[in-house]
Formats: C-alpha cells, structure tokens, sequence
C-alpha cells in the first residue's frame, strides 16, 4: 500500500520531502489526468475507425476480424491482471522470507 | 586463412590497463576502447581467422559472419552505454569487470568452435560476478555465489556435451548442432540455462536486481543475448523452441505484474523478450533468424535504457520499490521523458524500434502457420504494455506523489539515456538502418497501415484496460513484498531438505555413539592389548612366518580361483 505520510529514513540521504511553497504542476489538477484519459478514449476511437479504412491482410483467420486486435488487448490485459492477482495469494511472501529463515535458526 | 588480432582484445586488453590510469584520464580511456573496439569489429573481414591447433584440435577464434556481425555491433553500443552511463562510479573493480566481460561476450561470437566457445562463455560468467558482488552487501554476496555456480555449470554443462560430441563424431565445430546429433540435448540445455528457459530461468530474476545500479544495466545486455546467438546459431528450426520460447513470453508477466522491486519488473520483462528471440530461433526461415537478430539488437538498447532509468532512480532516492516511489517526474523530469522512450519502444509502438524488430517474428509465425504461438505472442504483447509500458513510468515517476524531492540523475547517466533513447527513435524512423546489418536480405516493410492500425488497436486498447482497471478500484496495488518463484527450490526447498538429513544424520550417529560407548569401554582395552607395545600385532615377526602367510594367502586364491570356474 502507499504510506502517505512521508518518511525520509527509507530513502537516500539526500532526498528532501517537498517543500512549503511547491507550485502546483499541471498533472497534479486531476481535471488534467482526466483530459489525458479522453485523449486515450478518443486515440482507441480513432484506431477502430481506421480499422473501416484498411485492408487486413492476417494470415489467419480471425486476424481478419474487424477490431479484432482492439478487442483482444483489451480482453488479454484484463486477464493477465487477473491472473496475476490469482498467483499473488498462492506466491507472496513477506520481504525479509528468505533471510528470515536463516535467523530463525 | 589469414591471422588477425581478435577486436575483442582491445576490450579486455585495455581492461588490464585501467587500473594504470588517473581518474580522468581513464574515463576518456573506458569510452574510447568501444569505440576503437567496433572499429576493429567492422574491419574484421568475414571467413575464418586465427586458427590455431592445441592437443589435435583445431581451434578458430575468428570467425567472422553476419550473424555474428550485427550481435557484435550492438554488443559495442551497450559497452559504449554502460561505461558512459558507469562514468561517476571510481570503483576499478567494476570497471575492470565491465571490460572484460564485455570483451569475453564479443570474442564468445567470434568462436568457430565449441571449445573456444567454452572459454569465452565460462569467462563472462567469472567476469561479470563482480558486478554483483560489487554492491558489497551481505544479500548480494548469496545472491553472487548463486548466480556464479548457475554460470559456471552452464559451461560445465556445456563443456560435457562438447566431449560427448568429440567422442561420438570428431566434430567440436560451433555451427548447426540440432538435437539429433550427439550431445545435442546436453548443449541445449546449457545454452538454455543462460538464455533463461522456463525453470532454468531464475537466477535472471535473483541476480540482475541485486547488482549495483551501473552493474545491472551491463548485465542486461550480453549474457543473455550471447545465449540466444548461441541458439541462432546451434538450433535453428528446431520446432520444439518455438514453444520453449512461447512460454517465455507469456509466464515472465504474470510474475511482472505483482512484482514490488521496479528492476526485477524489467528481469521478468527481459525474459519475455528473450522468448520472442527464441521463437524465431525456433521457427528457423531467414525471415525469423532476422527478427531474431533485429529483436536481440534493438532490445539491447531499450533494455539497457529502461535498466539506466531505473537505476538513476534507485541512484538518488536510495530505492526502487514500487510502493514507495511515485511523482518523480517532478525531481527527474528528463529520466522520466527517457524512460516513457524506453518504455514505448519495448511496448513496440509504431515509430520506435520495438515496432519494426518484434513485427518479424510475428510474421515469421505466423507464415508458417503457428496460430496457437502467434495468439500467445500477441497476449504477450499486451503484457508487455502493462508491465513494462505502464507499470514501470507509472510507478515510478507518476501514480501518488510519494513526496520525493531528489536531484536530476549526474550528467553522464542523462547523456547515456537520451543516446539510447535517440537510438530507439532512430531505428523506429529509419528500420532501414537497422535491416541492412541483418544476416538474410530483408523483403519486408513494418509500416503498412493494417500493421500500424492493428498494433495501435492492442496497445491503446491495453491501455484503456489499464484505466478501466484502475477506474474500477481493481488494478492490483503495489505491495511490499516477494514472490516466490523456481528459486524457492534451492532457496528454500533444498535448504529445509538438508535440515531433515542433517537431523536425520545427527540422530543415528547419537544413537551410534550410545551403542558404542558402552561398547568402547570393554573394547578399548582389548584393542590397545593388542596394538600396544608388545601387542601381538605390532611384534617383530619371523620371515619365515610372514613366508607362510604369503603361502597361505596364495593358496586360499588359487583354489577359489579354481573352484570359481
């Protein structure tokens, strides 16, 4: 989880926290990440038609579908995150696992 | 059959001589030997060089082609990128190691034959040890050993197949091998444990991360990479690695995603990327071997830049773990705008190199007809946006703002990131430049638009994933912790099994003691009656009698001699 306190002792000795007066940058307005977000909807958008206007040539059949690839992104990425959220509650372990083991001698 | 100085010792030559040299002029040295190195690499004519007979054998330390060629060049580059992105480090054990590991990979491509080849292969495993041990940490020196007797094997291992070979058919030449020719299995098998085959693949994860930050971008780029010419070259169209490699692809992200530390993100990420060198490998067309050898080239380079932004993070925060890092752009902006190059190129986004090397063996697949491996190529694809696209700039340098305030990366390093990051452009804009060094001639245009339209459709498509995973609460947050993997069974399994037997051995020698010290006290006496001085046993005996004793004993073997008939 992030901390959201700040704690310089984790970090490099020369790392500072931020200071008093900080401006605040364009990314920080969460009305501007959402702008990147409709840029990225329009982008997809785009890609799908496009897709109208080009001659799929795949050597199979179904890379001939239309949007076929948009669909299978999608579809893989969200299994993939899935999966791998599976996996974590049978691999994950504390961080100090192998060491601890030594001192437990 | 001319002889000529092998270019690979004007790397490891000047290695030597770098502990000779004042701090500033052995940094205009260390750039310079790459340099003179790749100069020397392109003079090097193609055939055979330098051979030489030791014991009968035949031995070719030149032997120059254009597959050899082109891993060469880009081999040069990395060496460039590393020592100048290494330039601030004054420790002359790892610049000493970084030389001569680099020089052991490039005069390993040059070998025409597997005994030369073993040399070479076991020394960029000693050499490149330091580079690890160099974090001189407890953690680091275990990690270190392990990785050192997994690098070593590999070349025992293939040290063994090449005396199988030796014996079988008189042939140690390093060319086609195939699995059907003698020892063919046991050199697989050691090519496959540098080139991070699924479950021999662990001591990638375990060691690349535990390196120094300069360390591990220079790890990243040869051993493997050594492995996967290894295959070019030995196993072509072998079809069984068509699914070794498939699987590379695809297992690596699973573990990519719920892992915390940001630099073993980019080892699982490397092994995937390794998995689509071998499935060109596998598929074996002239097609294929070029994407193999455009993949490993272009890989190299945005490998090594992803591996140098995450290093100038942990260089100047004194971290790299995911959950406690975020909002870096605004003390590194121009790491972050590097790293975000890197990031697209590996995702292999139109215009960047990734694009125009990984659309080969894609192709390459699928003409030969391999639907099931082009669908696990494409899902890997995918993967490869989350982890390395998304996950690593996103952690890292946007996400929450940890509240991190630190200085830009040192000069060097920024110097060495946006050449790399130039080079990733300039090979996505210009895959011309790129194609002309292949080993086959190239008949083939990565910029169709169906190519472009339905490569933006998976990426943006993933991407939009990403915020709908997020937006829904459901993206898997970073956490501090580890996940096991193969590594747990010699990590853990091996050691909790040497506990049973050690207990096991402990009790029976208890009881064994227990037996025989009631025993001891009746026997010792007897035993020293009988050695003791005056003891029967240590008398002077006649001759006469130890003539009959011989007598006897030759008579006890005739007859059982005679009666074993």
């Amino acid at each position: 989880m992030k901390s959201t306190e700040f704690n310089p002792a984790r970090y490099h000795p020369d790392v500072t926290g931020p200071r008093a007066n900080e401006k605040k940058r364009w990314l920080d307005d969460p009305a501007n990440v959402e702008k990147i977000v409709r840029a990225l909807y329009i982008a997809c958008a785009l890609t799908i038609v496009a897709d109208l206007f080009i001659h799929r040539h795949g050597h199979f059949w179904f890379e001939n579908v239309f949007a076929f690839h948009a669909m299978f992104g999608f579809a893989s990425y969200v299994v993939l995150i899935f999966t791998a959220k599976r996996l974590r509650q049978i691999n994950m372990r504390p961080e100090n696992y192998y060491e601890s083991y030594k001192e437990n001698e | 059959m001319s002889s000529l100085l092998n270019p690979a010792f004007v790397l490891i030559a000047g290695a030597l001589a770098v502990p000779l040299l004042n701090s500033r002029a052995r940094s205009i040295f260390m750039l310079l030997l790459p340099v003179v190195g790749l100069t020397c690499w392109l003079a090097v004519p193609e055939g055979l060089h330098g051979k030489i007979e030791i014991f009968g054998l035949q031995l070719i330390s030149i032997r120059m082609d254009p597959l050899a060629r082109v891993f060469g060049i880009v081999f040069h580059i990395a060496a460039f990128l590393g020592v100048l992105y290494s330039l601030h480090v004054k420790d002359t054990l790892q610049q000493v190691s970084t030389l001569v590991y680099a020089g052991a990979a490039i005069a390993a491509l040059l070998a025409g034959d597997l005994i030369t080849l073993f040399v070479w292969w076991e020394l960029t495993a000693i050499s490149s040890v330091f580079l690890i041990l160099a974090r001189r940490t407890d953690r680091a020196m275990a990690v270190g050993l392990r990785y050192l007797i997994i690098q070593v094997a590999s070349g025992v291992i293939l040290l063994i197949g090449v005396g199988v070979r030796y014996v079988s058919i008189g042939e140690i030449g390093f060319d086609h091998i195939g699995l059907d020719s003698p020892g063919g299995w046991i050199i697989l098998l050691a090519f496959g444990i540098k080139c991070a085959f699924p479950f021999l693949h662990n001591w990638l994860q375990d060691a690349y991360p535990e390196a120094t930050v300069t360390g591990t971008v220079i790890l990243s780029a040869f051993t493997t990479k050594l492995a996967v010419y290894a295959l070019a070259r030995g196993y072509a169209g072998e079809h069984i690695l068509i699914y070794i490699g498939a699987a590379m692809t695809a297992f690596p992200i699973f573990f990519a995603v719920i892992e915390n530390d940001l630099r073993r993100v980019l080892a699982y990420s490397l092994n995937n990327q390794l998995g689509f060198m071998v499935v060109g490998v596998g598929v074996g067309t002239e097609l294929a071997l070029n994407g193999t050898a455009a993949h490993a080239f272009v890989h190299i380079i945005y490998k090594a830049l992803l591996f140098m932004s995450m290093g100038a993070v942990l260089f100047r925060t004194g971290t790299i773990k995911a959950s406690e890092l975020g909002g870096l752009y605004k003390s590194m902006p121009m790491t972050a705008v590097f790293c975000i190059v890197g990031s697209m190129s590996i995702s292999a986004f139109p215009l960047l190199s990734g694009f125009v090397a990984k659309s080969l063996i894609m192709t390459a697949a699928a003409e030969e007809g391999y639907w099931l491996v082009s669908l696990v190529l494409l899902f890997a694809s995918a993967g490869v946006l989350d982890h390395s696209g998304i996950k690593v700039p996103y952690f890292s340098f946007f996400s929450h703002d940890s509240g991190i305030r630190c200085r830009e990366a040192p000069w060097n390093m920024l110097l060495a990131m946006g050449l790399a990051a130039f080079l990733c452009i300039l090979i996505g804009v210009m895959p011309g430049l790129l194609y002309a060094w292949l080993p086959f001639d190239v008949d083939y245009h990565a910029y169709t638009a169906a190519h472009v339209v339905t490569q933006l459709q998976l990426l943006l498509f993933s991407a939009l994933a990403f915020v709908f995973l997020v937006k829904i609460g459901r993206y898997p947050p970073e956490i501090p912790s580890l996940n096991i993997d193969s590594d747990w069974v010699y990590r853990r399994g091996l050691v909790i099994l040497y506990r049973h037997v050690a207990t096991l051995c402990s009790a029976l020698l208890d009881s064994f003691y227990r037996i025989f010290s009631g025993a001891g006290q009746n026997i010792m006496p007897w035993l020293s009656n009988l050695t003791g001085p005056d003891g029967p046993l240590v008398r002077t005996w006649r001759s006469g009698n130890s003539i009959l004793f011989v007598l006897v004993f030759l008579a006890v073997v005739a007859v059982s001699g005679y009666l074993s008939r």
